[in-house]
């Protein structure tokens, strides 16, 4: 089974101490195999070295 | 001073932050556990995890994700994830995983996050597929450009410089341009 998600990329803007705002662009369509995860840490290739994040109050939601 | 960056990005059409649709619904969390308030599952390598809850996922040899009192945004606790290659730590995928329902064709996903970044590059991830290490997935990547935890809080003068400028705040966002296969092991 494949899942189609209609992709819009946010562009984001950056503000200290304070909230981050995203607005959104026109996407593509894209196709993903299911079930899905959500993930969030250290991903993808080897080659990232070191890195530390925290996080907190993590979302998805879909319509 | 600490500084607290609330990190939002959009896939789909939905409102960042407030989850609100123009029309007045309101978007459901999907996430579970969502502020790592409740334990999580032990520590598993590659292959599925579980929906309901974060598991703590380890391609194997990455120092553990864990869940921390400190920082958080809201609640009591956050998840952690810190992989310190410079002092031995594999340079292989670590994090926090969840399975997810199967979306419906043409879902409109959001995605967002508090971040507290330290170091390095981390991610939020949509995947698909059953194996969080092998997956084709969107990655909402954010880069710190402080190499370490001891650099970041070090002058006065890093800290007027990112009031001033929201670029100079030590990450680097990017959308992704492409869906592809993420092999991490």
């Amino acid at each position: 089974m494949v899942s189609t998600v209609n992709l819009v990329t946010g562009k984001a803007k950056l503000k200290v101490d304070g909230v981050l705002v995203a607005t959104t662009n026109a996407g593509t369509p894209r196709s993903y195999g299911a079930p899905q995860n959500l993930f969030v840490g250290q991903g993808g290739f080897v080659g990232d070295g070191t890195n530390d994040f925290v996080f907190d109050q993590v979302a998805l939601s879909s319509r | 001073m600490r500084r607290w960056v609330l990190i939002a990005a959009v896939l789909g059409a939905g409102m960042v932050g407030a989850a609100t649709l123009a029309s007045g619904a309101v978007l459901v969390n999907q996430a579970a556990n969502p502020s790592f308030e409740k334990p999580i599952g032990d520590m598993v390598g590659c292959g599925g995890v579980s929906a309901g809850n974060w598991t703590s996922v380890n391609a194997g040899g990455a120092t553990q994700p864990v869940v921390v009192t400190s920082p958080v945004h809201r609640g009591r606790k956050a998840g952690q994830v810190r992989n310190d290659v410079e002092h031995g730590a594999a340079d292989v995928a670590n994090g926090f995983a969840q399975a997810l329902p199967s979306f419906g064709a043409s879902s409109q996903i959001s995605l967002s996050s508090w971040v507290y970044p330290i170091a390095g590059i981390e991610e939020i991830e949509l995947e698909g597929g059953t194996n969080w290490c092998i997956a084709e997935n969107v990655a909402l990547s954010f880069e710190c450009d402080r190499p370490r935890r001891e650099s970041s809080r070090s002058t006065g003068r890093r800290r007027r410089r990112r009031r001033r400028s929201p670029t100079a705040s030590g990450i680097t966002w990017s959308a992704p341009s492409t869906l592809s296969p993420v092999r991490r092991s």
